[in-house]
């Protein structure tokens, strides 16, 4: 009866974990997304120092997470996140919207689908 | 490399748990919830052995939910038998009374000639000597020959035998094993006196010695090993 007890545990736990771990990696890539969606609407209206705050406070943010990131997703797509998030600011840097708008975007695309794929739907099952 | 270094032994240690957590059966008889795990844990675990990029958790979470829905899968089985019957099937009456069961025989797919191979393998030829034939759930097959048919025993013969226990290991390559030998009722200087009777200076000379409660003692020697 231990044993029964002791992996049904386990097994919610696991659950849990999973669970918890995928509503908090869509939480986080959200807000990141949140952070450059601003930015690049910020470099839009030529506020280049305001979009280049909020890049550098959503890179720094991104730093500051990666090892849990890396732990619990693909390494590849969260240094191609890092390398994106680096070009972009570089881009803002030079002020160039026509170069930054692309890159940032793609960005946006690449933490919409980190975000979702965890997510437990059926898309995602199968 | 050290990441894959690392990962292989966090992973082997993880299996070796696990299988061990799970019992002697899943070395021995497997059920087939314990066969599908032994199949794709195997896989599960070179994954992320192999590519640095896939975290280690993408292997360790589904081998541990692998490990413990068998182990519930298990542990349901063995308290109940409905659930018992439900994943392991019954055991199937080939030969009943020294009658072959054809309906039996169709319903497991079993040949004659798999029948045939199976029942000389264990030293039956002649079928009118079997009075039955078991096929079991693991998939092996269980014969009770006819009482007139078994080998004869002492018991048989009213001949009387000298009792034997259970051998114990008390010295395995030179290491005497206590626990052993307090279980036999024993002390080092019995085993000294033993040693000594068959011509051995200690337990170093020694590779095994064997002994149970009836003092039935076998010993062998350490040889040397170029």
């Amino acid at each position: 009866m231990k044993r029964l007890l002791g992996c049904s545990a386990l097994l919610l736990v696991l659950l849990g974990g999973c669970l918890w771990n995928a509503f908090h990696i869509h939480a986080v890539m959200s807000e990141t997304a949140a952070q450059l969606e601003q930015a690049q609407s910020l470099a839009q209206d030529e506020n280049w120092d305001q979009a280049l705050t909020l890049t550098r406070q959503a890179r720094k943010s991104w730093s500051e997470r990666e090892s849990y990131l890396k732990t619990v997703l693909s390494h590849r797509d969260v240094d191609q996140v890092t390398r994106n998030m680096a070009q972009a600011e570089e881009t803002l840097v030079c002020h160039s919207i026509d170069e930054y708008a692309p890159i940032n975007q793609d960005v946006l695309v690449q933490l919409r689908i980190l975000g979702e794929m965890e997510l437990p739907n059926i898309v995602n099952i199968l | 490399m050290f990441n894959g270094f690392i990962r292989a032994v966090i992973l082997y240690i993880v299996i070796i748990t696990g299988i061990r957590f799970m019992g002697k059966r899943q070395v021995g008889e497997l059920e087939p919830s314990e066969l599908v795990l032994s199949l794709i844990i195997a896989d599960l675990a070179s994954v992320p052995m192999q590519d640095f990029a896939i975290p280690l958790l993408s292997g360790l979470i589904p081998i541990l939910t692998l490990l413990a829905m068998t182990m519930i899968l298990s542990v349901l089985t063995m308290k109940n038998v409905r659930f018992r019957a439900l994943m392991c099937g019954r055991p199937s009456i080939i030969i009943r009374e020294g009658k072959l069961n054809q309906c039996e025989m169709a319903r497991n797919r079993l040949t004659v000639d798999e029948l045939l191979e199976e029942l000389r393998g264990q030293g039956y030829a002649d079928l009118n000597t079997i009075q039955y034939a078991i096929l079991e759930t693991n998939g092996r097959l269980s014969v009770l020959p006819y009482p007139d048919q078994k080998p004869i025993t002492p018991q048989l013969l009213n001949v009387p035998v000298s009792k034997a226990g259970l051998p114990l290991v008390l010295i395995s390559d030179g290491r005497v094993l206590d626990h052993n030998l307090t279980a036999l009722g024993r002390d080092r200087n019995w085993l000294d006196k033993q040693l000594a009777a068959r011509h051995c200076h200690g337990p170093q000379d020694v590779f095994l010695f064997l002994s149970d409660r009836y003092d039935t003692i076998y010993l062998s020697r350490k040889e040397e090993i170029l």
